[in-house]
This record gives structure tokens, C-alpha cells and sequence, in this order.
């Protein structure tokens, strides 16, 4: 009977894991190919990623179809772009590290509405690898250690990572408002 | 609160509904499951990720298998020697007792009981198929067959009176097979896709042998190991 129980438990990892392969490879492959522009190597994305899936089923629920697209296309992306990265092809990301804080409010006379669709839209225009890691921290929810473990990264990089993509997105704010304030003098 | 940390708390809650609507967009943009895709993976890569989930299936079973035949094998041993020995000698058989906890099971040595000398291999193996690994846990060997096409044959082997033999003779899913003369367990895979499974006990050690192949030919290696 125990060793039933555990394959009935292993078996639904199992299914798990070829229903997400089956509701997501295509998205999956579209994104690595977008990425590295060559069908071969996107495959090798998504195999890769698929051994990260495989690894933090757990995480997965797959009742929350949004999350788990997102889950899937984090990890796809972020192994896209490290291979593109390990080719030497790939300018490497912008470098925040340098960024001084400003005293004025980056939103400064926005209502708050206004401001978090600000915010939306400048995530949208930022690097991948920084939104992403915002969405593992604060749509997901997870700890620096819990994705340091999904994206096979050090706990240090993803502060780092966590911390530039803030200061990306201040600046990319502050340009925004920049382009704003000339628009509305003319 | 100075000017600049209200603007931080502010900007940092703000943060939040953004990335929270950002990532909903996102995901609405790249589109439903079901949409028409023209850009599709190829039948290899399906393949592909078919043989790194059944992988991952089998070692993780063979995981889950392992820590439960020690955590049982643990009872089994306190057990015996609650009943077996007087409260000192329990309480310093206890105490003597040796126990390593590693990544994925714990292992309990008795005395000098760790040691296996002599491993079983077989001496028929289907065609294409070679060993890739032995590895030892606690009393249990377990080596590993493979061929070209990421087929998979783990045989485990450890001395019979160490552990529990975890089989429901009245479970109708088992059945009982010759191997040798000695009566084997056959969990025979409902499918091609699923593992068989036959464990049987013979001078003195218990087998277990796991693999997608077919049960005949399962029980043929069963038939054929030496040491």
C-alpha cells in the first residue's frame, strides 16, 4: 500500500508537469525564440527551463493559470537571455549601481491612479531581468533566497538585481516626466 | 519622517499596484492557452521534455522509496531491540547507535552492519542497455543501467534482514512471479509510459528492480544476477 500511495503522489507531479508542458511550451518557445532568434537554441531554452519547472513543482498552481504562465515565462526568459549572455552577443544590462538618489519626488503632482499607471507602463519599458525579478518579489511573493533557488543565481545578485531595477525604473520615471513637463510648457 | 522616506513609502506602495498591473498585462498580452500559435516547438522537443519528466518521476521515486525503507528499517531495528534487550543494554544500544541524516534520507548503522561486500550484477541485460552508476545508500546498492534513448533500468539490492519489504501481498495492482525458484512482487506500469516494479528476496538479500522495459524482461535479468 505505501509504496501505492507514493507513486499515486509521484504520478501527480507527474501530470503536473506534462500539463504545464502542455498548456505552455508554445508561449515558451515563442519567448526564447523572440530572445535568441534561432528555433534550435530556443528549445534548448525551454528544455532547460523546463528542468527548473520540474525542480519547483511545488510552487506551482496550476488552478491560477496567470501565475503559472508567469512562473513559466520568468524562468524561460531569464535562461534565454543568460544563454544569449553566455554567447557574448548580448549588451550587458544597464548598470544602476551608480544611480544617486534625487531629492525631488520621482512623482511628484500625479494623482495616485495616474502615478501607478506611470509606474506600469515604465516597468513595462524596463530591461526584462528587472521587471522579472519584480514580479518574483512582488507579485509572488517570494524571499531573495526562494528565487536565487528558481533562477539558479546567487541571493547577493538578486539583491543587486532588486536594487537596480528600482533605480532603472526611478530613472525611467524621471524621463518620463522630464518628456511630461516639456510637453505640457509647449 | 523626513520628506525623502515619505516619498520612499510612497513610491514603494505605489510599486506594488504597478507591478501587480504591469505583470497582469503582461500575461494578457502574450495571450490564452488556447490561441491559434503558428511558431510551435518540434516533436523533439516534446520528446525531449517527455524523458526529463519521466527522469525526474523515477529518481524522485526512488528517492521517496529510499527514506521510507530506512525510516521503516529504523522502526523495525528499535523495535527488535526494545523487545530483544534488557533497559541498559537498550538504553546503550540506542546511544551507541549512529545516525547521519543526509540530503534525502536518513541513514541509521547498527555496529559494524553497514558493510556490503558482494553486489549482485546481472548478467543479461537488454540490448543497448550498460551501467552508468552505482551508488550506496546505508546498506542499499543501487545501480543504474541506461541506453541511448534515456531508458532507465535501477537495480537495489541491500541484505535482507536490514530493511522492510514494502509489499501488500492483497493488493490486486501486485502480482506474484517466479524469479529463480523464489517468489517475486511484480507492480507491473499500466502503460509503456509507466515504471514496473519486482522485488523479491534471495540468499539472504532483497532486490528491487524498477524500469519502463517490459515485465519479461524484468524478471529475465532478475534471473540472471551474480555477484
Amino acid at each position: 500500500m505505501i509504496v501505492l500511495i507514493m507513486a499515486i503522489e509521484n504520478h501527480d507531479d507527474r501530470e503536473k508537469a506534462a500539463e504545464i508542458y502542455r498548456l505552455y511550451s508554445t508561449t515558451m518557445f515563442k519567448i526564447a525564440k523572440g530572445i535568441l532568434h534561432d528555433a534550435h537554441l530556443a528549445e534548448d531554452a525551454v528544455s532547460e527551463a523546463f528542468v527548473r519547472i520540474i525542480d519547483n513543482l511545488e510552487k506551482i498552481n496550476l488552478s491560477d493559470r496567470n501565475k503559472t504562465k508567469g512562473f513559466v515565462v520568468v524562468i524561460v526568459r531569464h535562461i534565454a537571455i543568460d544563454m544569449l549572455r553566455r554567447q557574448k552577443r548580448f549588451v550587458p544590462l544597464d548598470d544602476h549601481s551608480d544611480y544617486t538618489e534625487y531629492k525631488e519626488p520621482v512623482l511628484s503632482g500625479l494623482a495616485s491612479d495616474e502615478a501607478c499607471s506611470g509606474i506600469a507602463d515604465a516597468i513595462a519599458k524596463l530591461n526584462r531581468s528587472y521587471s522579472d525579478i519584480l514580479y518574483f518579489k512582488i507579485v509572488f511573493n517570494y524571499s531573495n533566497d526562494e528565487i536565487a533557488k528558481i533562477l539558479g543565481i546567487s541571493r547577493d545578485n538578486v539583491n543587486v538585481r532588486l536594487h537596480r531595477a528600482r533605480n532603472a525604473l526611478k530613472q525611467q520615471l524621471m524621463k518620463e516626466n522630464d518628456l511630461y513637463d516639456r510637453k505640457g510648457k509647449k | 519622517m523626513t520628506e525623502k522616506e515619505k516619498n520612499e513609502i510612497i513610491f514603494d506602495a505605489m510599486l506594488k499596484i504597478a507591478v501587480m498591473e504591469a505583470f497582469e498585462q503582461e500575461m494578457s498580452e502574450l495571450g490564452s492557452e488556447g490561441a491559434e500559435v503558428t511558431d510551435r516547438p518540434s516533436p523533439e522537443l516534446d520528446r525531449r521534455v517527455k524523458r526529463l519528466i519521466d527522469k525526474s518521476y523515477m529518481k524522485s521515486k526512488m528517492q521517496r522509496y529510499l527514506k521510507l525503507t530506512g525510516k521503516i528499517a529504523v522502526c523495525i531495528c528499535i523495535a527488535f531491540t526494545l523487545i530483544s534487550l534488557s533497559v541498559r543494554a537498550t538504553r546503550n544500544a540506542i546511544f551507541n547507535a549512529i545516525i547521519e541524516f543526509q540530503e534525502k534520507y536518513a541513514r541509521v548503522n547498527f555496529g559494524d552492519s553497514e558493510a556490503v561486500n558482494d553486489i549482485y550484477r546481472p548478467t543479461y541485460l537488454p540490448e543497448g542497455f550498460s551501467e552508468i552508476s552505482t551508488a550506496k545508500f546505508g546498506n542499499t546498492v543501487m545501480i543504474k543501467y541506461s541506453k541511448a534513448d534515456d531508458a532507465e533500468i535501477v537495480l537495489s539490492q541491500r541484505p535482507a534482514e536490514s530493511g522492510a519489504l514494502l509489499v501488500d501481498n492483497e493488493n490486486t495492482d501486485c502480482t506474484e512471479v517466479e524469479v529463480s525458484g523464489a517468489t517475486a512482487y511484480l507492480f507491473r506500469g499500466s502503460s509503456a509510459d509507466d515504471t514496473s516494479t519486482l522485488i523479491w528476496q534471495a540468499n539472504g538479500t532483497v532486490f528491487e528492480l524498477t524500469s519502463r522495459i517490459s515485465s519479461d524482461e524484468l524478471i529475465k535479468i532478475g534471473e540472471n544476477l551474480k555477484k
